[in-house]
């Protein structure tokens, strides 16, 4: 009884492993236009997202990752959110699939949960670029432990821009 | 009993699999990217008059960036890159897989912050792989 309660253990954990493995993965793309000026801004406005995808659903995109963006920034402590700020960031939603966690249960690949994002810092009133920053947050296998990967989606790729503007912020190479 | 679970288990299977072939003969698509319809751009933006953040708001976030020298004036226009490649109708049928697919390209050029002008190509073909 106790060599298959360990044998259960060690299953779960292998499991566990597997999804954290082949859970969640990111791409980014980083593009610097220019070197971030730490003395100069400290305050952004966030644009709301626009959905440029073909999505047919009844969930509201652009709200959510309006939302999930402005939280990964609050979160970040990089700079102070106001809606008068000279630094304006924009966000366009670019691809994403809702996937099913019993898809990918069947067949790891099937019906993968994807959202791509991409995010520019704009330093206005001049209209210039400062930096555009392209994440793809994928779940593609990982069956049923990964049900309601399309709530969480978004927050994976925004996480991925944060971690980007971090790294542009601070001075340093983008993060691979 | 065991007979009646044996044929029921074996439906399930053929059921299962029959789906999976429906799925493969399925029209599907698939794309690079997001990539907005250009058709009305003269009437949504102006030459001259229309900023980078109008552009973005119509076209979205480029894939790339650039400048450009036209040879008969020498000031430098800023050039914005979009690009998708679109592979529509993928079948596969009696080891013949065929898809259509289309490429767009269309590159933006500005001039002191504004619209100057832009570029508007697109390429379809058809792919056919023997099985």
């Amino acid at each position: 009884m106790k060599d298959l309660l360990i044998n259960g253990m060690i299953l779960f954990i292998l499991a566990l492993a597997c999804v954290g493995l082949f859970g969640c993965t990111t791409v980014s793309t980083v593009d610097i236009q220019q070197s971030f000026e730490t003395t100069k801004q400290r305050k952004i406005r966030i644009e709301p997202c626009a959905n440029r995808t073909n999505y047919q659903g009844s969930r509201d995109l652009a709200g959510e990752a309006t939302r999930a963006f402005t939280e990964k920034m609050q979160q970040s402590g990089l700079f102070e959110i106001t809606p008068d700020a000279q630094l304006v960031l924009t966000c366009d939603i670019e691809r994403f699939e809702e996937g099913s966690a019993a898809k990918r249960w069947l067949m790891p690949g099937w019906g993968a949960t994807q959202a791509e994002v991409v995010v520019m810092v704009w330093e206005k009133p001049e209209d210039k670029i400062l930096a555009t920053f392209r994440s793809e947050a994928a779940v593609k296998a990982g069956g049923l432990y990964t049900i309601g990967a399309d709530q969480y989606i978004f927050g994976a790729a925004f996480d991925d821009v944060v971690k980007q503007i971090k790294s542009w912020t601070s001075g340093s190479p983008p993060e691979k | 009993m065991e007979g009646l679970k044996w044929h029921l288990s074996w439906t399930a299977c053929l059921a299962f699999f029959l789906f999976q072939l429906l799925l493969g003969c399925a029209a599907t698509k698939a794309t690079t990217g997001a990539f907005t319809n250009v058709s009305n751009m003269d009437q949504q933006l102006k030459r001259g008059v229309s900023t980078k953040t109008e552009v973005q708001r119509l076209l979205g976030a480029p894939n790339g960036f650039g400048s450009s020298v036209v040879p008969t004036d020498p000031s430098p226009r800023e050039v914005w890159y979009y690009e998708d490649i679109e592979a529509t109708d993928y079948k596969s049928e009696e080891g013949m897989m065929t898809m259509n697919m289309r490429q767009q390209i269309l590159l933006i050029f500005f001039e002191k912050g504004v619209l100057d002008g832009y570029m508007w190509t697109s390429n379809s073909g058809k792919v056919e792989v023997r099985q």
